[in-house]
């Protein structure tokens, strides 16, 4: 329900939940490339168990991160306008041509770290075969030379792909940072909130997904790789929280004209999602969790189950985090003197199902992607092999 | 919640002033008879208005039309009286759905309380309530795209489909447009939206057709006290000029840095 004054063209939300999942997705491939990059480029070999997954899961959101916008578009037949004729004053202008580029350098870098797979599966014959023998493109050979070779030319691919994956990220910040038009995103803190976020999202869905797969093959984490997981997490998560709470403090220390009307959202309709969900559940809740867990971990190498929950609620923020920045800041009007109301409809284009689908398209193609090689080095002889 | 409108409550005038500026609005008898003139003057204007066409914008191929003008927009709050024609007009004139408005107009109360209630007539008819008994002040704003210098909705279209024509005029391609809304953000003043049948960002276009053929925009056209005033701002002797040589006048949210081309004359601060 609207309250106060709203002015007239505004009475919901342009930008619906379908644009809550576009930061969502990018943030996740931000976090899950960083991921990968710790182990492929700084060395920290305790991710190797999770370096495989963590650039295919890289892979998996970025290709379905434009989807969210096409479902939004209400041209979407004329999407490539953006390529066309881009107007570079835009700041949106550029994310055709900065995602175009970083897709194709984490395709090159999956073909070449995954190259030696896929000749594996190519030589078991069968339809899959003949699919992984495209894939190879003609390669025909697998030698241990030629294995060093890809691994030399994948690492030096992730020194082009890290600033692209930060550009890429911090660049959807920049589009709510910018808008002056809105009290609520034109803050000099929205392009790091966007940031800290994405790497806590890809970092704890990585941790969640590979206590997921162990339990499924009945064996047991990593105990180093979940470590180091759960330290960066708790590093970005610190950082992450942090920084939503001095943008919080901010603004209301500044107590410009603003703030009134901010107070009321965080107070009134953001109330649930941001109070209780963002930072109390979701954010020092889960901090709390993440630390007792891991001193668990440290102590007796349980408190798995606290992790695994704690990921999930941490990954949960970077999505609640996203829903009040997007939704909450619409429902300020530009009337200043009221409040417009956002009800996400089931079956709509831009509706709950929809939204729940595309979230949940990567994690089946990474499913099938895991079918075909394994993602995940879940036995310590490929560790050593390592 | 506590309502937003609390929130805003703004010192007033003493109780003299404001029942001064009480009498024009709420003198119902007279006020009724204003609007039925109004309303027969203007039903005949917005015959004269859509008898114009589809509110198509004409092509341009050399950009000479209008060469050298600067169009502007000046409203005089104390004319205007709350009739509502010049929505009506532009409704018509430029077959805007029911549901949106490039055009509207705000009725803003001072109630006895000091606290501030805004308004917009009913969507059936276009007619404001009643005015409650214990208002001190009570007055009219439109509202409409300020056609600014300075345009973030230019700025962040990522297609280049809203564009500034050489006059000034702030327009969409709408064969170009592929409604990512991020215009309608953009605008500080909620003056677009997207256009629920076409898909793509709308607004008012200051009737461009219609001024391109040297006429006014429709809502000028029909506007009985003269409120609503258009014309070229680098003709000093247009009315427009001349309206805001002579009197004291305010832009909306001038701390944007937008800087609109829409001057309002007699404008109260609890207006944004
Ligand atoms: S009022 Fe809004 S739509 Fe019109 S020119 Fe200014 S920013 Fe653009
Ligand atoms: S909705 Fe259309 S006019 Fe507005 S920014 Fe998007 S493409 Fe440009």
């Amino acid at each position: 329900m609207e309250t106060g004054f709203v002015f007239p063209n505004e009475g919901h939300p342009h930008w619906t939940a379908m644009i809550v999942l576009y930061p969502t997705l990018s943030g996740i491939v931000a976090g899950a490339y960083i991921v990968a990059c710790l182990y492929h480029v700084f060395g920290r070999k305790e991710f190797f168990p999770v370096y495989r997954f963590a650039l295919a899961a890289t892979f998996a959101f970025l290709i379905f991160a434009p989807l969210p916008l096409l479902m939004h578009l209400g041209r979407p037949e004329r999407a490539l306008n953006i390529m066309i004729t881009p107007n570079f004053t835009s700041a949106m202008a550029g994310f055709g041509f900065v995602y175009s580029f970083y897709l194709m350098v984490v395709a090159l870098e999956i073909w070449f770290s995954f190259r030696s797979d896929f000749y594996a599966r190519a030589k078991r014959g069968g339809l899959l075969g003949m699919g992984m023998r495209l894939l190879l493109l003609g390669a025909k050979d697998d030698t241990p030379a030629m294995r060093e070779a890809d691994h030399r030319i994948s690492r030096s691919l992730s020194y082009i792909g890290i600033p692209t994956d930060f550009i890429l990220t911090g660049y959807v910040g920049f589009i709510f940072g910018t808008i002056k038009a809105n009290p609520w995103w034109s803050t000099a803190t929205m392009l790091l909130i966007f940031f800290t976020t994405a790497l806590v999202a890809g970092a704890a869905m990585i941790l969640f997904m590979y206590y997921f797969r162990t339990w499924r093959k009945g064996i047991a984490a990593d105990r180093a790789c979940v470590d180091g997981l759960s330290k960066y997490l708790t590093w970005f998560a610190v950082v992450a929280i942090a920084i939503q709470g001095i943008e919080l403090l901010s603004v209301a220390y500044k107590r410009t004209a603003d703030w009134g009307m901010i107070f009321q959202l965080i107070t009134g309709k953001l109330f649930y999602s941001y109070v209780v969900m963002q930072f109390i559940v979701c954010g020092v809740g889960a901090l709390a969790l993440l630390f007792f867990s891991r001193r668990k971990l440290l102590r007796d190498g349980s408190g798995g189950i606290g992790l695994f929950i704690a990921a999930l609620l941490l990954f949960t923020q970077s999505i609640v985090v996203r829903w009040n920045v997007v939704i909450g800041g619409q429902l300020i009007s530009k009337s200043h003197r009221g409040f417009g109301s956002y009800h996400v409809p089931l079956l709509h284009r831009e509706g709950a199902i929809p939204v729940l689908i595309t979230l949940f398209m990567p994690f089946v193609f990474l499913f099938i992607f895991d079918r075909v090689i394994n993602l995940f080095a879940l036995d310590t002889k490929q560790a050593e092999e390592a | 919640m506590k309502n937003a409108q609390d929130k805003q409550s703004q010192p007033l005038l003493d109780g003299a002033a404001a029942e001064d500026q009480r009498c024009p609005i709420n003198s119902v008898p007279r006020r009724d008879v204003l609007r039925m003139l109004s309303a027969l003057a203007g039903s005949l204007l917005v015959i004269e208005c859509t008898n114009e066409g589809s509110g198509e914008i004409p092509e341009d191929p050399a950009g000479k039309r209008n060469a050298g003008k600067r169009w502007g927009y000046v409203f005089d709050v104390d004319k205007c009286i709350g009739c509502c024609l010049c929505m009506h007009a532009c409704k018509t004139e430029n077959d805007v759905p029911e549901s949106v408005y490039r055009t509207w107009i705000e009725r803003y109360r001072i109630n006895a309380d000091h606290t501030v209630t805004v308004e917009t007539p009913s969507k059936k008819d276009f007619r404001f309530a009643a005015l409650p008994g214990d208002v001190i002040k009570a007055f009219f704003v439109a509202k409409l795209c300020n056609h600014c210098d300075n345009t973030p909705c230019t700025q962040v279209c990522p297609v280049g489909a809203s564009y500034q024509t050489h006059d000034g005029v702030v327009l969409i391609d709408e064969q170009h447009c592929v409604g990512c809304g991020y215009c309608v953000q953009a605008c500080p003043y909620g003056t677009r939206f997207l256009h629920p049948v076409t898909k793509v960002a709308s607004k008012c276009t200051l009737c461009y057709h219609r001024i391109s053929a040297g006429k006014r925009p429709a809502c000028v056209t029909v506007c009985p006290t003269g409120a609503r005033n258009f014309g070229d701002l680098n003709d000093p002797k247009s009315e427009v000029s001349r309206l805001i040589k002579r009197h004291r006048y305010r832009v909306l949210k001038p701390e944007l840095g937008t800087v609109p081309r829409c001057a309002y004359l007699g404008l109260d601060t609890e207006v944004v």
